[in-house]
């Protein structure tokens, strides 16, 4: 399966043109079908809209459009220093985008390995990352928070309560499915391709980041987006692995940060959600198309 | 493309991959003695090995492949092959509140606390000091001892029903007559903080020289009086030095903390008088004597004599509950397992957990799935207007970082007079009552995830080929039998795999639950698990949340409860997928 | 060629070697002389107003931590990232013992006898002082004065007129205590005392005997059928919590709110004029009393591990135990001082109308196994109190009683 369904409508043959009684009993009622589900997946997106702009919302105000506009949640929000709430927001992305690059990377890699080498163990290899997979990293949690404080206690900053340490755990899951969704990807790509390439003299190296990553690039991006709202969305590690205000992540931040006070603090925690929303929100709208290829695929978004 | 390759590889990226290894290398050498001092053996021969398989596979031409697999196989297996194995190791053992360090460590804390404070310890007023051959001792002054402090408990009668847990003496004024009205117009005055008052440490005596209290030189070997005239005072009579000492600046304490604190000084009442602070010294007197050579603790009160009971304590024979703490990480067998199946404290809460964890992942799947292909069906019609912006639109709460919408939700939610209630005017207290709350952990569940199951059926459904659906109908089917018949077989068995994936993320969706109702709410009779905990939440909360203290050992046991589950989901849903046939074809 | 790449190479990591040797030599010490201490967002700035040039040359470092997580993250903090002092509840101090998280403090008489007696018990565990509290504190009644005007002596009183209210429309919320999803045993401890149930027994001198648990003692249950009414009538309901109960005390939609000194500043923002007072008598022969909070300072191990803990111990043992510490605290953080000088200074009617109606009250019992004592008791008020299909209390309280008596025995 792959993503070429976008194209059926075109496909649609021309027919006759509908009238309205024909409109109304085939089509109207999907539309307002349609009308609803949009407004539930959209209503409580603009009620944070409306939040993040109003001065000291409560919770309980329902009305959608803010009656006097106002930035004051987003200077609150950034203006606590002991919620470095900017800090969160650039810790978030910066790992949240090397995550991504290195998984891409060393999935690739991998990928490139099992589809073009034929070695001893390749077989065994490829089953093993399946199965290894199956055992979600997060239930050995704590044998990685210990893993991490004994890391500390060697590389100082780099184990414990430190985005390097918990970038590192995440890359520690980035062969597994998506080195196979790659690998599928490549098995695709023709053979003869590298092997003219080989004829003029090209070396494997040049043929994996000269010929196949740049045809791959569509499962690349798919695999590289995953991994970053993935990253951005995880939670439960974080949370055990960071410590510092100054070191945590926006999932572990804001979730401190609105706590059991969301009567006092909705109104910037609001704001802080449309912020870290908005670039993943357009990056996912941007990449439609490639996202929902990976998705039926069977990888799953974080 | 000729262009292309010759432009990629060559020296930029020799250099690259070499100042790489250099990094590396340099980092793995800079560890070694540290963790050689530390013991880490394990870590020191993975660092070891796998620096040594980097450098060989990267800088050789032998091996290829393995240039393109060695660092995602290093950091597969340092983070997800090793913490399997290492969690599985933990489960064995008592690792807990109580029972975290090394039985040395144990021994340490235990010799430490076990110099007791007595009624009677004289307490010093303290002054670090270094002599003229700039060792350090203390200038003791003994400070002026009333009787201790009454705890304020001894007056409580003796407890009988229901006179239970008697109030204390808290120092607070009782209120008489009518109570006060504040607030309205005459708003109070908020205080202002002074600076005024006392630091009170050294309080001032206005007595004679004479009246002093002798003055003491402390070092390792005992105390020595100082002859009066060598004692130094202020206006207030505080000892301020002695001639022939120089005292150590306060600029200059950070530089002898530690010193200080291990500083010890045979005391008259044969103890040890130990410095309490930078001020302040007391006699400590040790109630228990270790033995390394029978590795036992006595009570020097009692006689009492504690032996390592094989299980991570030292306790008293006669009475096993009498331990001392802390305790150090020992081995238990299948303790923690067998602890899942016969402690009612534990064993109630995790089957509720255990089936609660099934009906959730289970109706997740359900509702995203039934609603998410009922909008496809809805939307999937030929020449419908609108199907791109519908479509754009309701991927919106999967395009939103789930852990935000659903801190959303929490608030929107969040209490009965919350704005889901405020709005539609129900009073439902969505995340009070168990009930409730299951409900509201599966409707936020629902709106986060039926875009993705209406975006994979639209998918499934535009990919079959209308062919089939054609010559159903030729062959006289009607869209009902159509869709039992062609549509239905079709779409199941290109989703099922991503149907079974879908469980198994839910079975583990910690965020889903506990950004939403941190497990809550409470249940009675479950002190840890609430009514929407999940098997992963209820895990995290006895390693690292639970008020009782950490439990890993159960946590590590109840985690590879899971791991078993969810492999065994998984192996059903990889089965199926299309990844492994490719491979096999 | 490949033979003079592999010898850059050699010389690339051994000049690589001594960098990174340089470069990663500095991170291995996480600040030096520095004391670290964790408190909540709402003490952090009274302790950074303590410590504005450092204490005995060391700097301090105040780190704001959510305030269960403090008590939460230091059990699994590396050294690194530690603090060396921590403020927090009495109640931790068992757990955190028990933990070897904190160590052992030996306070001399002189600096007990500035202390209320107390609050240093109350960070007393097992016969080892493990905290020096700096502030006690206690919840108690606001009564809106514009809308009850004769005090309630008796608590049917104060039934009799919230009732009244809500009928005539004038409030929402009778008698606002918070509870909840999850319970506040805290909040209902005045209720709960008043209808004769404790905790736990405790012997002559002061220990607490878990064996006997005292949730669903007889005076109580026969008492207990005040809370069926109570629920009946509205007067109480579980669904009301923190955010809820200020909300509507604070916008006259309540005439009654149990709360503690933490919403003093609250309380300057309402237009009405309040009465402080303790929860009036429930039955003939029993007083309610709050549990009385005290918050300290205690030291952590890794001040040793940091080179700090002459310092850090100091700072516990003799600056924060002092009266100009504690005065400072209270006067920016509206609680009572618990040393007694400084609580013979404070000025504020409001915090010393809190101070009164803690009279009486109790300690939060420091064991750890009051842990599992919160929720079950929490539960059963949630559960007798939640309106339509709520659990009769004495059934609900009979279930906490037996949970508690489980746990405590296993």
């Amino acid at each position: 399966m792959t993503t070429s369904h976008a194209a059926a409508d075109a496909s649609v043959p021309r027919r006759r043109p509908m009238t309205f009684a024909e409109w109304l009993r085939t089509r109207a009622w999907r539309h307002a079908v349609a009308w609803v589900a949009v407004a539930l997946a959209l209503l409580p997106v603009l009620w944070v809209m409306s939040a993040a702009f109003t001065s000291k919302p409560s919770i309980t105000s329902g009305s959608i459009i803010p009656r006097d506009a106002t930035l004051e949640n987003f200077r609150i929000l950034v203006s606590n220093p002991d919620q470095p709430y900017l800090r969160w927001y650039l810790n978030t992305m910066v790992l949240a985008i090397v995550v991504a690059v290195v998984t891409v990377l060393i999935a690739a890699g991998a990928a490139y390995a099992f589809s073009r080498f034929r070695f001893k163990g390749r077989k065994v290899g490829l089953m093993f990352l399946l199965l290894v997979q199956m055992f979600p990293q997060f239930l050995s949690l704590v044998a990685i928070y210990l893993i991490l404080a004994q890391v500390s206690d060697v590389f100082a900053g780099m184990g414990l309560d430190s985005l390097f340490g918990l970038g590192l755990v995440y890359l520690g899951g980035a062969m597994g499915i998506n080195a196979w969704l790659i690998k599928g990807f490549f098995d695709t790509i023709p053979i003869e391709i590298d092997e003219s390439a080989k004829v003029d003299g090209a070396t494997h190296g040049q043929i994996f980041w000269g010929i196949i990553l740049p045809l791959a690039a569509p499962v690349l991006a798919v695999v590289g987006l995953l991994s970053f709202i993935g990253t951005i969305n995880e939670f439960l590690m974080a949370s055990v692995l960071l410590e510092s205000p100054e070191r945590l992540t926006l999932a572990v931040g804001l979730q401190q940060f609105i706590g059991n006070r969301y009567s006092e603090n909705w109104g910037p925690f609001a704001a802080g959600a449309l912020l870290a929303a908005i670039p993943v929100v357009i990056l996912f709208l941007v990449l439609q198309r490639f996202i929902v290829g990976g998705l039926t695929q069977g990888s799953v978004k974080g | 493309m000729q262009q292309l390759i010759s432009r990629m590889g060559g020296m930029p990226a020799t250099i690259l991959k070499i100042c790489f290894l250099g990094i590396i290398n340099a980092v793995a050498i800079w560890g070694i003695p540290a963790m050689v001092a530390n013991g880490s053996w394990i870590m020191l021969a993975f660092v070891v090995a796998s620096t040594a398989a980097l450098d060989f596979l990267l800088l050789g031409s032998r091996y290829v492949p393995g240039k393109y697999v060695v660092i995602g196989a290093i950091l597969l297996t340092a983070f997800q092959i090793i913490p399997v194995i290492f969690n599985i190791s933990i489960a064995f053992t008592n690792y807990s509140t109580g029972n975290i360090g090394t039985q040395d460590d144990a021994i340490t804390a235990i010799v430490r606390d076990s110099s007791q404070q007595t009624d009677s310890s004289p307490s010093y007023d303290m002054l670090p000091a270094r002599n003229d051959t700039g060792d350090l001792v203390l200038i003791l002054t003994p400070q002026d001892v009333g009787q201790l402090a009454d705890s304020g408990s001894a007056d409580a009668a003796a407890s009988d029903e229901p006179s239970a847990q008697p109030g204390f003496d808290f120092g607070v004024p009782s209120a008489s007559g009518a109570p006060m009205e504040f607030g309205g117009e005459d708003v109070a005055p908020s205080p202002v903080a002074s600076d005024a008052g006392t630091d009170d440490m050294n309080l001032p005596t206005d007595a004679e020289t004479s009246d002093y209290p002798p003055t003491y030189i402390g070092t390792d070997q005992g105390i020595d009086e100082v002859p009066a005239s060598d004692v130094q005072r202020d206006e207030f009579g505080t000892v301020t030095g002695v001639t022939g000492l120089t005292v150590v600046p306060d600029a200059d304490l950070a530089s002898i903390d530690s010193q200080l604190a291990a500083f010890k000084v045979p005391g008259p009442q044969g103890g040890y008088i130990q410095p309490q602070g930078l001020q302040t010294a007391i006699e400590l007197v040790p109630t228990l004597t270790y033995d390394p050579a029978a590795d036992t603790f006595t009570s020097i009160g009692t006689g009492t004599v504690y032996v390592d009971n094989g299980r991570g304590n030292y306790a008293n024979p006669a009475d096993p509950q009498d331990k001392l703490t802390p305790g150090w990480r020992a081995t238990v067998g299948f303790e923690n397992f067998a602890r899942v199946f016969n402690d009612p404290q534990i064993r109630e809460p995790f089957a509720m957990v255990f089936i609660w964890t099934f009906l959730y992942a289970l109706l997740s799947v359900l509702l995203t799935f039934v609603v998410g292909l009922g909008l496809a069906v809805v939307l999937n019609k030929e020449r419908m207007r609108g199907q791109r912006v519908y479509r754009s639109l309701l991927i919106i709460p999967y395009a939103v970082p789930a852990f935000l919408s659903i801190l959303v939700w929490a608030g929107l939610l969040n209490d009965d007079f919350g704005a889901l209630n405020a709005v539609t005017g129900w009073d439902i207290p969505w995340l009070f009552d168990p009930f409730w709350a299951r409900v509201s952990v599966l409707l936020v569940n629902l709106w986060l995830g039926f875009p993705y199951m209406f975006l994979v059926s639209t998918g499934a459904l535009q990919a079959i080929p209308s062919e089939l659906q054609e010559a159903a109908r030729v062959d006289g089917a009607r869209t009902f039998q159509v869709w039992r018949l062609v549509n239905m077989p079709l779409l199941l068995v290109a989703l099922t795999p991503l149907l079974i994936a879908s469980f198994a993320y839910n079975f583990n969706n910690f965020g889903g639950i506990y950004l939403l109702t941190g497990g809550g709410p409470a249940v009675p009779g479950s002190e840890v698990a609430g009514a929407t905990d999940i098997l992963i939440s209820y895990t995290y909360k006895i390693a690292f949340a639970a008020g009782e203290g950490n439990d890993y050992g159960l946590a590590a046991a109840i985690s590879i409860f899971i791991f078993f589950i969810v492999g065994t989901i998984s192996a059903l849903s990889f089965g199926r997928s299309n990844a492994l046939r490719e491979d096999r074809a | 060629m490949r033979r003079t790449l592999r010898l850059i190479g050699a010389g690339s990591i051994a000049a690589a070697v001594g960098l990174g040797s340089l470069i990663a030599a500095p991170l291995a010490q996480a600040k030096p002389n520095t004391i670290v201490i964790w408190t909540d967002a709402d003490r952090a700035p009274a302790v950074r107003y303590l410590f504005p040039n450092g204490y005995k040359g060391l700097a301090v470092d105040v780190v704001v931590k959510d305030f269960g997580a403090i008590r939460d993250e230091l059990s699994k903090v590396t050294a690194d990232s530690a603090p060396d002092v921590i403020m927090g509840a009495n109640d931790w101090v068992g757990e955190l013992a028990v933990n070897g998280s904190i160590v052992k403090l030996n306070l001399s008489a002189k600096v007990k006898d500035q202390l209320s007696p107390g609050a240093v018990q109350a960070f007393n565990y097992n016969g080892s002082q493990y905290g020096v509290p700096v502030a006690i504190e206690n919840i108690a009644m606001i009564t809106n004065a514009s809308l009850i005007k004769t005090q309630p002596t008796t608590f049917a009183d104060l039934s009799t007129q919230a009732l009244a209210l809500q009928k005539a429309g004038k409030v929402t919320i009778p008698l606002a205590v918070q509870q909840g999803a999850g319970g506040d045993a805290y909040h209902m401890y005045p209720l709960f005392t008043g209808l004769g149930g404790y905790i736990f027994g405790t012997t002559p001198k002061g220990a607490y005997v878990t064996s006997n648990i005292g949730i669903d003692n007889k005076v109580f249950r026969a008492n207990s059928k005040l809370i069926d009414q109570w629920n009946k009538t509205g007067l109480l309901n579980s669904k009301v919590d923190g955010d809820i109960a200020k909300a509507a005390f604070t916008s006259g939609q309540s005439p009654f709110w149990i709360t503690g000194p933490w919403n003093i500043s609250e309380l300057a923002k309402v237009t009405f004029k309040y009465r402080i007072t303790p929860v009036p008598p429930i039955v003939d022969g029993l007083t309610p009393v709050p549990f009385i909070g005290s918050q300290g300072v205690m030291l952590t191990k890794y001040a040793a591990v940091h080179g700090v803990e002459s310092a850090a111990r100091s700072l516990v043992t003799e600056y924060m135990a002092g009266e100009k510490a504690q005065f400072n605290l209270s006067a920016k953080n509206d609680r009572y001082p618990a040393n007694l000088a400084a609580a013979k200074r404070v000025t504020n009617p409001q915090l010393k109308a809190f101070g009164a109606a803690g009279a009486g009250g109790v300690p939060i019992p420091n064991i750890s196994q009051m842990n599992s004592v919160w929720g079950p008791l929490g539960g059963a008020w949630v559960n007798s109190t939640k309106g339509e299909g709520a659990t009769p209390a004495a059934q609900a309280f009979a279930q906490a009683a037996a949970a508690v008596k489980q746990a405590v025995a296993g």
